[in-house]
């Protein structure tokens, strides 16, 4: 008899963590982290990011496929990152992971993702190491040796720049990313590099190196870093009556550069991924789905999208279509869905519609997509075109 | 040569800012033999006490007014609260407060203000005159006279007043003075509230030249100006002047011969060699510890 009801017990709480654990594959197809700075100087990138996740999240809530998401914070460094990635896979147990915009974090946290075989796909972290000779590690945006050449190149043809001071951050991988492909496209195209100075993410001060800067008069003054650095940089240079044209990357692209800044940030010309047209805009009218990605983005948030929102939206909108045509082939509904079947689709993915571009992901699982290149005017930015990779 | 001579002048106002926190190092040191860590934040807070004034819609002047007001009060609390109840224990006791002091102020202005960088509402335009392919800011001038300036009422204050008087006779002889009725308690509240003083008009400088203020900014010039006050000889006034520009001038030679990657360590190179050649720094005297 006593036999009998610790069966029964048994059965009872067998079937209820069956029926528990079905229901909750039923209700969710899938586990996607998030792993991205939302505290710490780099907050102001990982929270754009965040918005584009939310607004693509909401847009689709109405699929037949259910993602979970688990947030985690890298406090914008790279430790961290590595702690985040950690506990998304061991105890959250995510099937995927949408992890980090800055390049030093997400190489952090892509050795241990590679590790555990769980496939990562970051935003924005442009620096080329980042996904080289990665299985699991992919990005939505594009690297930053492209950047650097496209820009090199511009000022070549387009500016007919002779020589070139490049200002670079030797605390960023990012900063020497472009700072390395720019010099040598540059050169290779007949420029003159005159020199390579550096700064740290510490400095408040950018005199010293702009006197140098000054007494060279170089065409063009390469600056790929971070906007509250180049934001001062801008203005000391201003003062001190540089008249090169200032370049910059994707580092440039957040409204905060222009508080930073003021009007000395007008002329400056960036390299980015996405450029989000006002309704006054006639290119506005080119690119309707960026219209209406940009209409839904300043409804949610009053503010207009930066690259680091469009770059999240674009992201999510991949996994979460990744993991749909999964879904399709699947002829059981108790059927899981893998990290490797999510992994073996990410680099499979080909001409998928993104806000910023068309992406197809190459072998090294970078995007090939277009760059933007914007001038800063006052009070917005212009178009100036927009370049394929070769 | 036109290098050099830049690098000097670039390297004064910078100098200055280190100087200016320096003095608040030094002064506590002289008076208590204690390296207050939370130093740093003290600069910190004053920026943000200045901005927080200025957007509730104060003229700058009532804005800084207030704001050395209030950070010089929490630089006595501090003392009362978390340094002076440890005066008995070992030298270590305080010395580890004052770090967690300061780990505590950098967080909660975090968690007050957000961690990122906030853009201060004044700017001081950073227009240049030029002496051929010499240049200087208008405004560096500005800031290397209001160092000297500070530093010479200071001393006027030091030298010419009762209270000054004190703050001497304190650091030379804690119990002897003490003897001669000078007030142990007061008279060390009043060195942190001038240290105090000095960090908010360096902080103040500082966003208003830069236009921006971020939480951990007074970890980089905390730990700068405390190789300074080590340099110029801990103690002494005119010394942490000295070794602030002396600091700030090394620096931006590093940064004009192209070595800027090693300019944050310098500091600490210098750190290193004052203690090991000179402990008692550039203006120190060498004093007779009698047991």
């Amino acid at each position: 008899m006593k036999l009998q009801s610790s069966k029964i017990i048994t059965y009872t709480f067998t079937s209820i963590i069956a029926f528990a654990t079905n229901t909750h594959a039923l209700a969710t197809d899938a586990k996607v982290g998030v792993l991205l700075p939302l505290t710490g100087s780099q907050a102001f990138y990982g929270k754009e990011a965040k918005n584009g996740i939310d607004l693509a999240r909401q847009e689709l809530s109405a699929s037949n496929v259910d993602l979970k998401i688990v947030v985690e914070d890298t406090q914008s460094t790279p430790i961290e990152a590595a702690k985040g990635m950690n506990k998304l896979i061991t105890s959250d147990r995510v099937n995927v992971v949408i992890a980090e915009v800055i390049s030093s974090n997400a190489i952090a946290a892509a050795s241990i993702s590679e590790k555990a075989k769980i496939p990562m796909l970051s935003p924005a972290a442009t620096n080329d190491s980042v996904t080289l000779g990665k299985k699991y590690i992919y990005r939505t945006c594009f690297i930053d040796s492209f950047q650097g050449v496209v820009m090199a190149k511009y000022a070549k043809d387009h500016l007919n720049a002779k020589n070139a001071i490049i200002l670079e951050d030797s605390d960023s991988d990012y900063s020497k990313g472009l700072s390395n492909n720019f010099k040598s496209t540059f050169e290779k195209e007949g420029g003159k590099i005159i020199k390579v100075l550096k700064y740290s993410q510490k400095d408040t001060s950018f005199t010293s190196q702009l006197g140098d800067v000054r007494r060279s008069k170089p065409d063009i003054l390469y600056i790929p870093g971070f906007h509250q650095q180049v934001g001062v940089i801008l203005r000391e240079a201003q003062d001190l009556g540089i008249k090169s044209i200032k370049l910059g990357g994707d580092g440039w692209y957040t409204p905060d550069l222009r508080s930073i800044a003021k009007d000395a940030v007008n002329g400056g010309i960036i390299s980015t991924h996405f450029y989000s047209p006002d309704s006054k805009d006639p290119a506005s009218s080119v690119n309707t789905h960026v219209k209406a990605f940009v209409d839904a983005y300043q409804a949610e948030y009053k503010a207009m999208p930066s690259a680091h929102a469009a770059l999240g939206y674009d992201s999510y909108k991949i996994i979460h279509n990744v993991i749909t045509e999964i879904k399709a082939t699947k002829t059981k509904k108790s059927e899981t869905i893998s990290s490797e079947e999510i992994n073996n689709a990410l680099g499979k993915l080909k001409n998928f519609k993104g806000i910023t571009g068309t992406i197809t992901m190459d072998q090294n699982h970078n995007p090939i997509k277009p760059a933007v290149i914007l001038e800063y005017i006052p009070n917005g930015y212009k178009f100036i075109t927009s370049i394929n990779p070769q | 040569m036109l290098d050099f001579t830049q690098a000097i002048i670039d390297g004064i106002a910078i100098g200055s800012l280190y100087a200016l926190i320096a003095i608040g190092y030094s002064m506590v040191f002289g008076v208590l033999q204690f390296v207050n860590f939370a130093h740093g934040e003290l600069f910190m807070l004053g920026a943000y006490f200045v901005m927080l004034f200025l957007t509730l819609g104060a003229p700058l002047w009532v804005a800084i007014l207030f704001s050395l007001l209030s950070v010089g009060t929490i630089a006595v609390v501090i003392e009362r609260v978390a340094y002076k109840p440890l005066r008995k224990h070992s030298r270590l006791a305080p010395l580890i407060t004052a770090v967690a002091i300061s780990l505590f102020l950098q967080n909660i202005i975090q968690v007050l203000f957000s961690p990122n960088s906030l853009s201060f509402p004044i700017n001081i335009p950073g227009n240049i005159i030029t002496f051929g392919e010499l240049f200087v800011r208008i405004r560096d001038i500005g800031i290397f006279s209001l160092t000297l300036l500070l530093a010479f009422l200071l001393e006027l204050f030091l030298f010419k007043t009762k209270a000054g008087t004190g703050i001497r006779a304190l650091a030379m002889h804690a119990d002897a003075s003490r003897l001669c009725g000078v007030p142990f308690n007061r008279t060390v509240s009043l060195t942190f509230f001038i240290g105090a003083i000095l960090a908010v008009v360096a902080g103040t400088i500082q966003g208003m030249a830069t236009n921006q203020i971020f939480p951990l900014m007074g970890v980089n010039a905390g730990l700068k100006a405390f190789a300074a006050a080590v340099l110029g000889g801990i103690g002494e006034i005119r010394g942490a002047v000295l070794g602030g520009l002396v600091l700030g001038i090394s620096e931006s030679m590093l940064v004009s011969y192209g070595l800027s990657t090693y300019k944050d360590g310098f500091a600490f190179v210098i750190l290193i060699l004052v203690l090991l050649i000179r402990p008692q720094g550039i203006l120190g005297r060498t004093q007779l510890v009698k047991v």
